[in-house]
This record gives C-alpha cells, sequence and structure tokens, in this order.
C-alpha cells in the first residue's frame, strides 16, 4: 500500500466478509427448509430466507467490489483518492441501507413493506435479487454515483493505466446496467427483458471485465511480470467475452418471447462463453510461470489461480450446459440452473473478491503477507470452501436431473411435490456440504485473528536456511 | 519477438520470398474462381469432395505463407491443421447425411 | 528443418490464444450450418438460390488480395521497408474498404429481396454469419489502420515489429474464415 487513502478500503473489506457470513448462514436456512419445509415457519419462510441469502450475496459482493476498486484506483494513478471523506460517507451509508434492507425483509411482510416505501408509485419490486424497495434501489444508484465520481476524479488528476481505465470503465457498467432495475412495466415480457438485463448483463458481461481487472491487478503485483504484458491479455480476454457474452446474454430471449432464431444465436454465443474463462487459465498460469519474484502471501496466490479454474467450472462449463436450448428445455428453472448459479457466482466473483482482500487485507494492515500460520488457515478455508461448493454443485445439479427425467420427460411425469420427495437425498447432500462451506469459511476468518506476519525478510531467511 | 533471420539473408532470398508470396497469391486466386467453377456444375452432393479440397488446400497454402507458420515450430501448423480438418470434416458428413 | 532453426510465432502469442478462440467459434458456427442445412436442403437451396454468387466470389478475390498485400507489408517491415510495408498496410486497408462496401450493397440487395432474421432458418444463418464475419472485418480494419499509422511515424523495424506481425495474423485469420464460409453459403448447394 503506497498511499493513506488506501485505508478507506479496509472498513469495504470488513462488511463485505461480515455480509458474507450471513449469506452462507441464511443459505444454510433456506437449505434446510428443502427438507423441512417448515423449519423456522412462519418467523422465516423459504421465500424471505431465499431472497435475504441473494440480496446479502449482491451486496457483500458489491461491497468487495467498491473496496477493491478504492484500493486499486489510487494504486495504479499513482494519487491519494480524490475524496477519502466521500468514501467513507458512503460506506456507511450503503452499510446502514443495506442493514435496514435486511431487517425489513426479516421484520416486515413484503407486501406491507412494498406499501410502506412507495412500491405503488414507482413499481420495481418482486423480482428474483432485485427485490430491493424504491429507497433501497435509489440508495445503491447514489452510493455507485459516489463510488465513480471518486474514483473517475482520482483517475483523472493520476496515471491513467489501462488496467485502471478498465476498472473505472466496467464499475460505470455495473451501474448502468442497474438501471433497467427501475423499469417494471406491467408487460411481462418487457418486464422479463429488464429484469435479465440487470441480472445477465452484470454476471455474463460486465462484472467479467471487472473480474479480469482484479486479476490482472494481483498479478502484476504478486508477479512482478510487466504490465505491458498482462495488459495486452487483458485486452483480448475482454474482446473475447464481449464477442461472446453480448449475443450469449440471449439464450434466454427466445422463452422471453424474441423469434425463433433466437434459439440458435443463444445456444451457440453461449457455448462459446466459457472460451475467455479458459483464457483468464492460461493466462493466470502463465504469469505464474514467468513470475519474477516469489511473494510471500502464497494464500493471496493461491486465491488468483483459484479464481479462473473454478469461474470455468461454474460460468462456463456449467453456464454452457444449462444454455443450450434443448436442455433448457427440460432443465429450465430447476436445481441445474442453481447449481450453476452457485458455482458460478462464488467462482467468478466471491472468488475474485475474497482474493483481492486476501492480497489487499495484509497491506492494509501494516505488512507485506500474513504469517504462515495465518496463511495456513486461509488455504484450509481455500480448500474446505472450493470442495465444498463442487459438492454443492453436485448435488443440485443431481436434483435437476431427476427433475427433468421424472417430472419433464416421460409419457407419465411426476408431480412436483413428488419430484421434490425424490430428490429429498441431494438436498440432504447439499445441506451438508453448505455445512462444510460454513466450516471453510470460519476457517477463513480465523486467519484474520492469527497473529504474525511474513515480510521478504522472513521469507529470505527461510530461503538461505 | 521477430527474429532478424530474414533480414539477413542475401538480397537473392529475398526476391525468392516475394515470388513465393505472389505466386500463392495467383495460386489462392485461380483456386478461388475454380472451386466456383466446379460448383457451379453440379449439386452439393457432386461437387462436395472437390470444393472442400481446394477450399481445406487454400487454407493450408494460406496458414502456410501468408500467416508465415510454415517456418514456426510445428505445433502452431498442426493446430491450424487440424482445425481446417475437423470443420472439413464436420460439413463433409453433414452435407452426406442431407 | 530442426526445431532450433524454426523461427518464433509471429506476432503476440495472446493474439494467437485470441485467433484460435475465434477459429472455434466460427469452426462451431460452421458445423452447426452445415448440420442444420442436413435437416432442410430444400429450404437451404432456396435460400441459396437468392444469393449472387458473383459478389462472394468478388469479396472472396478482394480479401485474399488483401491478405496478399498484408503478407507483403509483414515481408517488408522484416526488410527494415518502412515506407514499403506502410503503403502495403494501405494497399490491404483500400481492399478492405472495398469488401465492406461490396458487402454493404449485397446486404442492401438482401434487404430489398425481403430477407430478415426470422423470415426462414437459411436467412438467419445468412445474414448472421456474415454479418458476424463483417463485424471482424471492421474491427481488423481498425487494427490495420493503427498499425499503418504507426508505421508510417516510424514506429516499427525490422527488429521490433510485432505489432505488424499481430495485426497480419489477424486480418489472414478473417480471411481464413472467409474462405470457407464462402464455400459454405455460397458455393455448395
Amino acid at each position: 500500500m503506497n498511499f493513506r487513502s488506501q485505508l478507506v478500503a479496509k472498513p469495504y473489506f470488513v462488511a463485505a466478509l461480515a455480509l458474507f457470513l450471513g449469506q452462507i448462514l441464511f443459505g444454510l436456512i433456506a437449505g434446510f427448509q428443502y427438507v423441512d419445509g417448515t423449519f423456522l415457519f412462519p418467523a422465516i419462510p423459504f421465500s424471505v430466507s431465499r431472497m435475504v441469502h441473494t440480496n446479502l450475496l449482491i451486496v457483500w459482493l458489491l461491497m468487495a467490489f467498491m473496496g477493491a476498486a478504492y484500493f486499486i484506483v489510487p494504486e495504479e494513478a499513482q494519487t491519494e483518492l480524490y475524496s477519502p471523506r466521500l468514501a467513507l460517507a458512503t460506506f456507511w451509508v450503503f452499510l446502514v441501507a443495506g442493514a435496514l434492507t435486511i431487517l425489513a425483509y426479516l421484520l416486515v411482510p413484503y407486501s406491507d413493506l412494498a406499501a410502506a416505501t412507495g412500491n405503488a408509485m414507482l413499481p420495481t419490486m418482486g423480482r428474483g435479487y432485485l427485490e430491493q424497495p424504491l429507497p433501497t434501489k435509489v440508495g445503491i444508484v447514489l452510493v455507485a454515483l459516489s463510488l465513480l465520481f471518486n474514483i473517475s476524479m482520482t483517475l483523472f488528476k493520476g496515471r491513467r493505466t489501462s488496467l485502471n481505465v478498465i476498472l473505472v470503465g466496467a464499475l460505470w457498467g455495473l451501474a448502468l446496467l442497474f438501471l433497467p432495475a427501475f423499469y417494471f412495466p406491467e408487460d411481462t415480457v418487457k418486464a422479463s427483458y429488464g429484469w435479465w438485463w440487470v441480472v445477465h448483463g452484470w454476471v455474463e458481461g460486465d462484472w467479467e471485465l471487472i473480474l479480469s481487472a482484479l486479476l490482472g491487478f494481483i498479478l502484476i503485483k504478486m508477479t512482478g511480470v510487466d504490465r505491458e504484458i498482462v495488459e495486452k491479455w487483458m485486452y483480448v480476454i475482454i474482446a473475447m467475452t464481449l464477442i461472446s457474452g453480448i449475443i450469449g446474454i440471449g439464450h434466454h430471449y427466445y422463452y422471453i418471447g424474441a423469434p425463433e432464431y433466437w434459439i440458435w444465436l443463444g445456444s451457440v454465443f453461449s457455448a462459446i462463453e466459457p472460451i475467455p474463462f479458459i483464457m483468464l487459465i492460461v493466462f493466470s498460469i502463465r504469469m505464474l510461470l514467468k513470475r519474477r519474484r516469489e511473494n510471500p502471501n502464497q494464500a493471496a496466490m493461491l486465491w488468483a489461480l483459484g479464481t479462473p479454474i473454478v469461474a470455468f467450472l461454474g460460468a462456463g462449463l456449467w453456464g454452457a450446459m444449462i444454455t443450450l436450448a434443448p436442455v433448457q428445455y427440460y432443465a429450465h428453472g430447476s436445481n441445474f440452473t442453481a447449481a450453476h448459479g452457485h458455482l458460478a457466482f462464488f467462482g467468478a466473483y466471491a472468488m475474485v473478491s475474497l482474493a483481492i482482500i486476501s492480497y489487499a487485507m495484509p497491506l492494509l494492515r501494516g505488512r507485506v503477507a500474513n504469517g504462515i500460520a495465518a496463511q495456513r488457515w486461509e488455504m484450509s478455508g481455500f480448500w474446505i470452501m472450493v470442495i465444498s461448493m463442487l459438492a454443492i454443485a453436485l448435488a443440485l445439479s443431481g436434483a435437476g436431473i431427476v427433475t427433468a427425467f421424472s417430472q419433464r420427460m416421460g409419457d407419465h411425469p411426476l408431480s412436483f411435490m413428488d419430484t421434490q420427495a425424490q430428490e429429498q437425498v441431494f438436498f440432504w447432500l447439499r445441506e451438508l456440504a453448505g455445512v462444510g462451506f460454513l466450516a471453510g469459511l470460519l476457517a477463513y476468518l480465523v486467519s484474520f485473528f492469527v497473529p504474525g506476519e511474513a515480510g521478504y525478510d522472513a521469507a529470505v531467511k527461510r530461503a538461505l536456511s | 519477438m521477430s527474429a532478424p533471420t530474414v533480414a539477413t539473408l542475401p538480397s537473392q532470398g529475398l526476391s525468392g520470398a516475394r515470388l513465393r508470396l505472389t505466386l500463392v497469391w495467383l495460386l489462392l486466386m485461380l483456386l478461388t474462381v475454380a472451386s466456383v467453377e466446379l460448383g457451379a456444375h453440379g449439386t452439393a452432393r457432386q461437387t462436395l469432395s472437390g470444393v472442400l479440397l481446394l477450399a481445406l488446400l487454400k487454407g493450408q497454402f494460406l496458414v502456410d505463407h501468408f500467416m508465415g507458420l510454415r517456418r514456426v515450430h510445428r505445433v502452431w501448423r498442426a493446430l491450424m491443421a487440424a482445425w481446417l480438418a475437423t470443420v472439413g470434416a464436420l460439413i463433409a458428413i453433414a452435407f452426406l447425411l442431407a | 528443418m530442426r526445431a532450433q532453426d524454426r523461427e518464433a510465432l509471429p506476432g503476440d502469442l495472446a493474439i494467437w490464444i485470441f485467433i484460435f478462440a475465434e477459429l472455434l467459434v466460427f469452426g462451431i458456427l460452421f458445423a452447426v450450418y452445415a448440420f442444420a442445412r442436413s435437416a432442410h436442403v430444400a429450404l437451404f437451396n432456396q435460400g441459396q438460390a437468392l444469393l449472387d454468387r458473383r459478389l462472394g466470389l468478388a469479396n472472396t478475390l478482394v480479401l485474399i488480395t488483401s491478405s496478399y498485400a498484408v503478407a507483403r507489408a509483414t515481408e517488408a517491415i522484416h526488410r527494415d521497408r518502412v515506407q514499403a510495408c506502410g503503403r502495403w498496410l494501405l494497399a490491404a486497408l483500400l481492399l478492405g474498404s472495398l469488401f465492406v462496401g461490396i458487402k454493404c450493397h449485397e446486404f442492401a440487395r438482401d434487404a430489398q429481396a425481403g430477407m430478415n432474421l426470422s423470415h426462414d432458418l437459411f436467412q438467419m444463418f445468412y445474414l448472421s454469419l456474415t454479418g458476424f464475419h463483417f463485424l471482424h472485418v471492421v474491427m481488423g480494419m481498425a487494427i490495420l489502420a493503427a498499425v499503418a499509422a504507426k508505421t508510417f511515424a516510424g514506429g516499427y523495424r525490422a527488429h521490433d515489429c510485432t505489432g505488424v506481425e499481430t495485426a497480419g495474423a489477424w486480418w489472414h485469420m478473417v480471411d481464413l474464415v472467409w474462405i470457407i464460409l464462402f464455400i459454405l453459403v455460397y458455393v455448395l448447394r
């Protein structure tokens, strides 16, 4: 860390991890409700636990992205942040607004919340991931504008590296792509498009750019490879992301109501969406092999390498599988989609957030890297979380396949509830894997409280001994 | 990155390189016209093998001489050849199935 | 030729990864076209009859010649002939614009004939395949223009011409793809 104002990233990262923990706890509740539908009813019905689970995901990822931006942009621009005070104030506004929203979900019936927050005036509530009441949505826009103003001014007054321009540009894209969330007409076709463009414009397009920028930054810093080489790779990866993503996002248009040719275009271009992830894997491994120095923060390196691999599996492979039109015809909306959602969100976006946190937090705490003991905790956390998430994805895929075969194919399809009963074993496996994931997350969090630090001195001593 | 081997060759070899490129260009033009002529005289099923082969041949010439993969490590040329062969095979299978 | 006598890959490794990714994309599109055709031969024949083969042929010749010009530009820069390299790049660029002009004329003709994406399967494939390729031509021209400008500004030398080679590799790929696309859409029916 070279600039004092980068310290403002710290509360963002801490809050992101706290919200992450909350997300996992509600995930466990929602998961258990699959095996026991009356669990915690009526205090926390499934609709609420699911909503809190997914909304916390979005909020903590945004927290982590913002923290990453406040950390990276000044470092890349070689200047102090334009206004650290604004960044800190924005943090508190976002945290309080986020917490109030979650509390409102838990304490007030959703319809009352909608009535109390002016949803009748400008209807926006009710769609998956975008359930936030109007004031929260407006708040998100204001918080994003504050962030963008702050980092854009920093960018203008400092050095303009390609990586920084890509990161700031992608964050502008993130904010702009949120705007269709305010578009919720009565026409369900148009409403579906609005919803689709927010969520999938993020995950299949813009967020992939943020992902490449964060990974690129970590790799430049950790391997000492020439910036020129890293940025060249970023350009081709981004070009491929856009080539595949912009049309690939259409894999669902036909089912929304667009003409038939979207079955073809959507399928073909979705099938090539894994390519940028393969390129990311090649890129990170090459940079690692070409590294000019050994960074003592081995844990961060593990995250940086693991991210593209799990992202390829979850976003690339699982994504391509479920977006092929014939598969989607039978598996749409089943747990196969949930398997993809879990592995993709974790592999691509949660893991890259944890990677930048793993790299930046020791620096923000005034050390080059954590001690060996702390890194061991962190790396154990990495493996337990990754393996548990793979198990979750496999269990959910199993459930999805049962749905496709028992409920949707054949001459005598089972009813929904009968099918769910058949899938119990998968739901139990998923819940067990979820407990495993929580254990991994706790191990990861423990690493922050293990004292000791590793500097270059320690590494040199170790190498010489 | 680029080895200065070509630049250090005697000028005799250079005109050779330019001549080679020009000949390849003329050949590609010729093969293009030939494949169109061939395609115009028969159904896809009758002319498939000829037209497809001409196209793959053109592709490999382009890869070898214009892209310059003739002189680099074999893996790259093999990858290109494999792409051409795979695409050609898939097209052939599909057309024969029709 | 022994392994150590072989030259380094022309251009940047990253662009070659990108080129192979693009070839994979086009490969998938070609295969999907061919298999879709096998299920609807009559429909595809009927659609192909609407196309003017001569325009396709003209564009193929233009693109091959343009590719030749780029190959000459690369050869010229290897001999340190900066001006010659720049002129060949300009020639390639002009031929690229000719391709764009002919293709636009063809698209206008298609539109007049009432073609559109949702009319039938052939028109969907024809328009999206050539349209997708068209975007690659435009992108390739942007790259060529940038490299040509840098060449005339003296930015490349025989020992430092990765930029020219990289742009060239991309442009040849665009040509290679068109060679297959041309026989698939225009010739074989």
